[in-house]
């Protein structure tokens, strides 16, 4: 899967005149087979815009989407629909992505008999209890007859992984699948995730606002950072996370809270911005869209956008000063 | 050190059709004066019923069934909060005890600006205040809360998220309580947002001593901002202690299991491990230890769960309490 200079708008209206928001700027991204790729960020930066571009629910207003190299809005027929059953998603609310008026079986089956995956509702039942020992919901069948609402989140999320499975997709587009689920339950959903990647090298794409889970489910994959709408910054996570680069990646992570009470005293540093607050997204910065909040902000950062570049030493970055940040000659300016 | 709050054997019932759910199953526990305790739970534990509880808004079909709630005010006059009449009761809300609700952001009525809800809830406690005073106060507390004065002229709707769970603090603020309540503040929120809002309440309590009662389930905020912790499970609170105690070295199976659960930015991922099973439903309760069916304890053979029928929880020393028979055997 290839992203090459995609972008997405909304139209909105302020008063009388219309508006276009950038929701997604020119993305770049390439999804190897196998691969989990988790993309963080604030809401409304444009993460499940990203998603949904991925999954061919919204089609760029320019750039390509790419599925084995061919543009998917091109694919007809056959090659289409190979596209749509190697691209599945799962979404953050488990209860609205299930029709209430329908048993688990009867929504399930269905994209199976209509891909003629199954031929019969009878081979259809075999492929979902396959599919629902896998994801831990034993025994199947006393789920397959029930209605959305009488299972738990934690359940129907375990359902929605096991509907993308069923189809034998290539990747799946994960938008928030953890963060309606309740603690002591999420660990097992990222665990089985990370299982189908490896037993069925299926590539992920998770997105989350949540940087632990991301560290945990792709502790060998690649970070992306967005910011209204742009690539911020792009790295293997592990290296992202004990070397941030970019000053808005920087801040994420300083505000992560740190459960250990031993370590409180560091947790009461300021965080490294100069406002709180997000630019109103009809009202951007000129040049780089982080600098009114950034404390390394001069005067190039407000005159030019920075373009996503490979660091020496580190990965993509979209940051005028990266260099003078990583070796420290850059100091912070706070107000 | 004074108590505020001393609930005692609180029971709180809910009313369905396929039978009766008790939601808080016989809590007892002790609030200090000027600490912060944190309440952490999974959805549907009961801690916002335990909260309803404490504030007296319970509605049917949920009903309180026994228990005391104990308040010591600053003068130092026990009441029960559960003897008082609504009026009664009414002139304690929000002077001395106050709340900000989960998705506290949907609280504000979008038709009347920031300036009004300041005004309204003042008056309505005392109808001779001036408008001037309240919004002199509200001034103080916008201050306080790192927002510009002309938010008190917008609507609602022209407020983001943080700003607008930024308004509601200040707003259970204004008649200077000496409990607040807040139920999951940062939920819903960036973790930018949160970490501005857990700020302001550290600085907040720093200042005024106020106590606060944080209810989320969202374990790393806890142990950043909280002086104790109770932990609820299937309508009980299971161990409560010094936050330090609690998260270092957790005496019940439940909790360990939590800690193990949740992953950090910094920790060995691989040391990371899940919780088996699923949170009993309420209705068909498991017998003995409610834990029992997912406790590596009693799978392990350690511990006899369908025998263990421990409803009080047992001091273990420096102030902490445990529900687990098995206590010792938590590593």
């Amino acid at each position: 899967m290839e992203l090459k200079n995609a972008s997405f708008s909304f139209e909105a209206s302020q008063g009388r005149e219309k508006k276009k928001i950038g929701a997604l700027v020119d993305i770049n991204l390439s999804i190897e087979e196998g691969e989990i790729i988790t993309v963080v960020g604030e809401s409304g930066c444009g993460k499940t815009t990203l998603g949904k571009l991925i999954a061919g629910i919204y089609k760029p207003a320019e750039g390509q989407v790419l599925y084995k190299g061919h543009d998917i809005w091109k694919l007809r027929g056959k090659s289409f629909k190979e596209y749509r059953l190697g691209v599945q998603m799962v979404h953050q609310d488990s209860y609205a992505a299930l029709n209430p008026n329908k048993t688990i079986f009867q929504s399930l089956s269905l994209p199976l008999r209509q891909h003629k995956i199954a031929k019969n509702s009878g081979q259809a039942a075999d492929i979902l209890f396959q599919y629902f020992n896998e994801v831990g919901l034993n025994p199947p069948e006393i789920f397959l007859e029930k209605y959305p609402h009488q299972l738990s989140g934690g359940q129907r999320q375990r359902i929605l992984l096991a509907r993308a499975l069923s189809v034998q997709p290539k990747l799946i587009v994960a938008d928030e699948p953890v963060s309606m689920v309740d603690v002591s339950l999420r660990l097992s959903l990222l665990n089985l995730m990370a299982k189908m990647n490896r037993k069925y090298r299926i590539s992920f794409v998770y997105i989350t606002h949540d940087l632990s889970t991301a560290r945990y489910i792709a502790s060998n994959g690649r970070i992306m950072v967005m910011y209204l709408g742009r690539q911020i910054a792009l790295d293997k996570i592990q290296h992202a996370i004990e070397h941030p680069v970019h000053p808005y990646f920087q801040a994420l992570i300083k505000a992560v809270p740190d459960p250990n009470p031993k370590r409180r005293s560091k947790y009461a540093p300021e965080l490294p911005l100069r406002s709180l607050d997000m630019p109103n997204l009809l009202d951007l910065p000129s040049g780089c869209k982080f600098n009114p909040r950034c404390p390394y902000c001069v005067r190039r950062c407000i005159e030019e956008e920075p373009r996503l570049r490979k660091l020496e030493g580190g990965g993509l970055i979209a940051c005028h000063r990266a260099e003078e940040i990583m070796a420290g000659t850059a100091k912070p300016q706070m107000p | 050190m004074k108590p505020i709050l001393k609930i005692r054997h609180l029971c709180i019932d809910y009313e369905t059709k396929r039978g009766t759910i008790r939601a808080c199953d016989d809590v007892s526990f002790t609030i200090y004066r000027g600490e912060i305790v944190g309440i952490i739970g999974e959805s549907g534990s009961g801690k916002s019923t335990l909260a309803s509880g404490i504030l007296k808004i319970i509605r049917p079909p949920g009903r309180i069934v026994s228990g005391k709630i104990l308040y010591y005010p600053s003068d130092g006059k026990c009441v029960d909060l559960l003897q008082l009449s609504v009026e009664e009761f009414a002139k304690l809300r929000w002077t001395n005890i106050t709340t900000v609700f989960q998705a506290a952001q949907n609280v504000l009525n979008p038709t009347m600006r920031i300036r009004d809800h300041f005004i309204e809830t003042a008056q309505a406690h005392d109808p001779h205040l001036s408008k001037e005073v309240i919004l002199k106060k509200a001034k103080e507390l916008f201050k306080e809360v790192r927002l510009e004065e002309r938010i008190l002229n917008c609507y609602p709707h022209q407020l983001s998220g943080g700003m607008k769970q930024r308004t509601i603090i200040a707003l259970s603020l204004l008649l200077n309580p000496d409990l607040l309540i807040l139920d999951e503040p940062t939920t819903a929120l960036d973790v930018i947002t949160q970490w501005y809002i857990l700020n302001i309440l550290r600085r907040i309590h720093e200042e005024t001593g106020i106590t606060m009662i944080f209810l989320t389930h969202d374990i790393s905020i806890i142990g950043s901002i909280v002086d104790r912790i109770a932990v609820m499970y299937c309508a009980q609170i299971v161990e409560y202690g010094k936050v330090e105690d609690v998260f270092l070295r957790p005496s019940h199976p439940y909790t360990k299991g939590l800690m193990r659960a949740v992953p950090s930015l910094w920790d060995d991922t691989s040391k990371r491990e899940a919780i088996p099973g699923y949170p009993p439903n309420l209705l068909s309760i498991p017998k003995g230890c409610r834990f029992g069916p997912r406790c590596y304890l009693a799978r392990g053979g350690l511990c006899d769960a369908e025998k263990q029928i421990q409803t009080q929880m047992i001091s273990i020393g420096n102030e902490r309490y445990s529900l687990c028979g098995c206590w010792k055997q938590v590593k």
